[in-house]
């Protein structure tokens, strides 16, 4: 049996083919401007990576913000469902997700089952999303890959006290006219990110093992702060960005 | 009695020059450097402009964000109670006065004798302020009045996010790609203003009339945006940037 999960982010998107249980092939590509397009795309630069053709498909599971426009038979599941399913499968003791996106940012617990429990959820406002991040790293001139490394290298540490990505912008360009070393500012920044990511932690409770998922899993500025805070080693998947279709690839098995 | 109220934003610092309750100089200059250096030179160029001297100055009062920066200031008081005193004697009665500027937005319900009775602001977020006008200027290329003029005629609405000026920029930029018209996408911006104040106002207490003032109530569309879902009167007086300053200066005793 083969299975798709097709996970149609704010900025990317991403599909996980399962042959039984065996992931066989994916893809990654930008969201475009039209949904249906780039759920199609991705989904067919899968089939081609895998030498795969799409009659041969038993069932999809779309997730993730567009998921209800994809121009194919499919079923549409949460990504809270999708992301609890895909940690669980690589981290069977998984308890407490954070899944940090482009433009959204969640906090999931789940049970020994794999089944979610309780979240919380923010995608009204870019303050601890990825688009934080990639606005105050275009203001300060650094590639979106490199700022995370480089908070780490600070030696000291400035406060921002804006939670908004539009006035936090104006305060790091204040704080690099007043000399502040760059990665100092960019230390500020990634704590502000972690201050805020570990606020929504701590409204659905902390249990072990605890588990970061996302694009920005892959930022160990933001990953080692959160981890300072919680005062716990966090498990990352080796493809963070990949577990909701993961998780949506195997549901796609049980609808 | 001279006095001088200096109204520190974020975009820009204002200055009201007032003697026995009469206007003598003002300004408004958008600065780049340091809040005190940037009151200072303000404060300096309405002097010049009223013909007389620091010294003769009596009083000082500084509001807005940058209020505590000001290190020659004999008086610091909160937006919310300068926007009152500013915008209270216009109308002579109770009202609610809404202000919106660059770095927030206020709503003060004022009653009779322009006593403060409640507020409700916003300041931790971009949208529904003059920063997020900004953004969208820079996106469309285009000044605020046109930007104004082109809501006006619009047909429709291309809505944008309310609760987030970053997600609101994307919104826009699709809009664009997606073929909607420059006047509805202006439309959905000035809405998405709209929108966030009447929210900051419902939580103040909305009066029969409603007195807009900060740099964003220089937008008509917004203006009777409010106008039509509020079903009050907004007045805007002539100078909507000064009102803050102006009711600093009015905070002598």
């Amino acid at each position: 049996m083969l299975t798709a999960g097709v996970d149609v982010g704010s900025r990317t998107a991403k599909v996980v083919i399962l042959n039984e249980e065996t992931p066989v092939a994916s893809s990654l590509i930008s969201t475009g401007p039209d949904s249906a397009e780039t759920c199609l795309t991705v989904l067919r630069e899968a089939m081609k990576a895998g030498g795969l053709t799409m009659e041969s498909l038993s069932a999809i599971v779309t997730t993730g913000y567009g998921r209800y426009i994809a121009p194919f038979p499919h079923t549409s599941i949460t990504e809270i469902a999708c992301h609890a399913k895909g940690v669980h499968k690589i981290f069977p003791t998984a308890r407490t997700i954070l899944d940090m996106g482009g433009q959204d940012c969640k906090a999931i617990r789940l049970n020994a089952g794999g089944h979610h429990t309780n979240f919380i959820m923010n995608d009204k406002c870019a303050a601890g999303t990825g688009r934080f991040l990639e606005i105050l790293a275009q203001s300060l001139n650094v590639p979106l890959q490199e700022i995370g490394d480089r908070s780490l290298e600070a030696k000291g540490t400035i406060k921002i006290s804006s939670t908004c990505a539009v006035f936090a912008r104006q305060e790091v360009l204040s704080y690099r006219r007043r000399g502040v070393s760059l990665e100092d500012v960019l230390a500020g920044v990634h704590e502000a990110v972690a201050d805020r990511v570990f606020g929504l932690i701590k409204s659905v409770g902390l249990e072990r093992d605890f588990v970061i998922t996302g694009g920005i899993a892959k930022n160990l500025g933001v990953v080692r702060r959160v981890e300072k805070q919680a005062n716990l080693t966090v498990l990352i998947p080796p493809e963070p960005q990949f577990t909701g279709a993961l998780g949506a690839a195997w549901l796609a098995r049980e609808v | 009695m001279l006095s001088a109220g200096i109204d520190v934003g974020q975009h820009a610092i204002k200055v009201v020059l007032l003697e026995q309750n009469i206007v003598l100089a003002y300004q408004n200059m958008v600065t780049e450097v340091d809040a005190d250096t940037g009151a200072r030179q303000a404060l300096e160029n309405t002097l010049k402009e009223a013909n007389t001297s620091f010294d003769r100055i009596q009083r000082i009062v500084s509001t807005g964000l940058g209020r505590k920066e000001v290190s020659f200031s004999h008086l610091q008081r909160t937006q919310e109670t300068c926007a009152a005193r500013g915008a209270y004697p216009v109308l002579g009665k109770a009202c609610t006065v809404l202000d919106a500027g660059a770095g927030g937005c206020r709503a003060v319900k004022v009653g009779h004798g322009g006593k403060v009775l409640d507020f409700a602001s916003n300041s931790k977020c971009a949208s529904g302020t003059g920063s997020f006008l900004q953004i969208a200027c820079e996106v469309l290329q285009i000044d605020l009045a046109k930007l104004d003029m082109l809501a006006g005629q619009a047909d429709g609405i291309a809505k944008v996010s309310t609760t987030c000026a970053v997600f609101a920029e994307s919104a826009i930029i699709s809009n664009v790609h997606r073929g909607f018209s420059i006047e509805d996408i202006c439309a959905g911006i000035c809405d998405s203003v709209a929108t966030r104040l009447l929210e900051v106002l419902s939580r103040a207490g909305i009066e029969k009339d409603v007195f807009f003032c900060g740099g964003v109530a220089q937008s008509k569309t917004i203006t009777r945006t409010l106008e039509r879902r509020l079903g009050a009167t907004i007045h805007v007086p002539t100078h909507p940037l000064l009102t803050t300053a102006l009711g600093a200066a009015r905070c002598i005793s």
